[in-house]
């Protein structure tokens, strides 16, 4: 696992995405506890239990996964509580890396910060590193 | 050597992107980093003596073999209310008259003290002490920046972020693991004796 400073593009193949789902949703349905009403315009803490039914409750979703060891997950952290405030339709959720490793690594998350963004449940998109707010929101609006 | 532990009360990496300190900025992409980590309820003092009085028997308290900068004695460590010029321009004049025979540790105060009374511009005052961080690292080999806590979260005195900063010459201690503040006072004596 690496800390990543630099902007990259993760595009996920059609294929992969479907073998990734599959197994997320293994690893939820196993430990699954549910998470009551899921509302927009807040950061949700995320783990096995209740990842699936954030992901179901909004059309977008984005999830920043992060490690209290990792510095710069500190500086992407309230660019992403801003933009929770700024798209209420928009889900966002925080995962902590060593409370969800198998999570991350079902949706081929290798480097702290990942923001992957889902779309109807499927992730569709993702910045490596901590990068400025555009960057993150450019690739957003794509999805709205 | 010239050796310096600088330590900045309040500093959190969390306006680094918003307020953009570039020295601190090219810092964090060249030298070594960590997250500090120090649960709430923070205190000033006991937090600054788990660096400076280290609890080991092998170990030296810093308070014995370094030049304290701004660190008062006990009994007046929070009583500290110097203007931020006046506690920035002390700091830097302290620093310039050290003979460096010993290893320095320097204490700012005014970010911290700024935030919890609401008070003052947040970025211009992360633009000030970025300043002055150049000016003092410029002049030294071996350093760690640290910060014993983020951001106040409140006016209360104890009440910031429990994330803190970790800037330095040396790697920290554990990879995937968050430093606790007596990691830092063994990272220094690291630096100290080059082990």
């Amino acid at each position: 696992m690496k800390e990543r400073g630099d902007l990259m593009n993760e595009d996920f193949e059609p294929e992969v995405n479907e073998i990734l789902n599959k197994k997320l949703k293994k690893i939820i349905r196993e430990g699954r506890e549910g998470t009551g009403e899921v509302k927009g315009g807040k950061i949700y803490h995320l783990n096995r239990g209740n990842i699936l039914d954030f992901l179901n409750s909004f059309k977008v979703a984005v999830i920043d996964f992060w490690a209290e060891w990792c510095p710069p997950c500190f500086l992407i952290s309230p660019i992403i509580e801003e933009m929770a405030r700024d798209y209420p339709d928009v889900g966002f959720g925080k995962l902590n890396y060593d409370e969800g490793q198998d999570i991350a690594y079902s949706l081929g998350v290798m480097n702290l910060p990942t923001i992957l963004m889902f779309k109807h449940g499927k992730p569709v998109d993702g910045v490596i590193g901590a990068v400025p707010r555009y960057v993150i929101e450019s690739k957003l609006r794509r999805l709205l | 050597m010239k050796l310096i532990l600088l330590g900045i009360d309040g500093l959190s990496y969390t306006s680094f992107m918003k307020c953009t300190p570039a020295f601190l900025l090219h810092l964090f992409k060249t030298v070594h980093r960590g997250v500090v980590f120090n649960k709430r309820p923070q205190d000033h003092m006991r937090s600054w003596m788990e660096v400076l009085k280290v609890k080991n028997e092998e170990v030296r308290d810093l308070i014995e073999i370094a030049e304290l900068i701004n660190i008062p004695s006990n009994e007046y460590f929070d009583v500290m209310e110097n203007s931020t010029m006046s506690e920035l321009n002390t700091l830097v004049k302290s620093i310039s008259r050290l003979t460096w025979r010993r290893p320095a540790i320097a204490r700012i105060t005014v970010l911290d003290r700024s935030l919890h009374r609401g008070k003052g511009n947040k970025c211009q005052l992360y633009k000030l002490i970025d300043s002055v961080i150049e000016g003092i690292i410029n002049e030294v080999g071996c350093f760690i920046i640290f910060s014993p806590f983020g951001e106040p979260l409140s006016g209360s005195k104890e009440d910031h972020e429990e994330y803190g900063v970790y800037l330095s010459t040396r790697p920290r201690p554990r990879e995937r693991d968050t430093l606790k503040l007596q990691d830092i006072a063994f990272t220094f004596h690291r630096l100290i004796t080059g082990n």
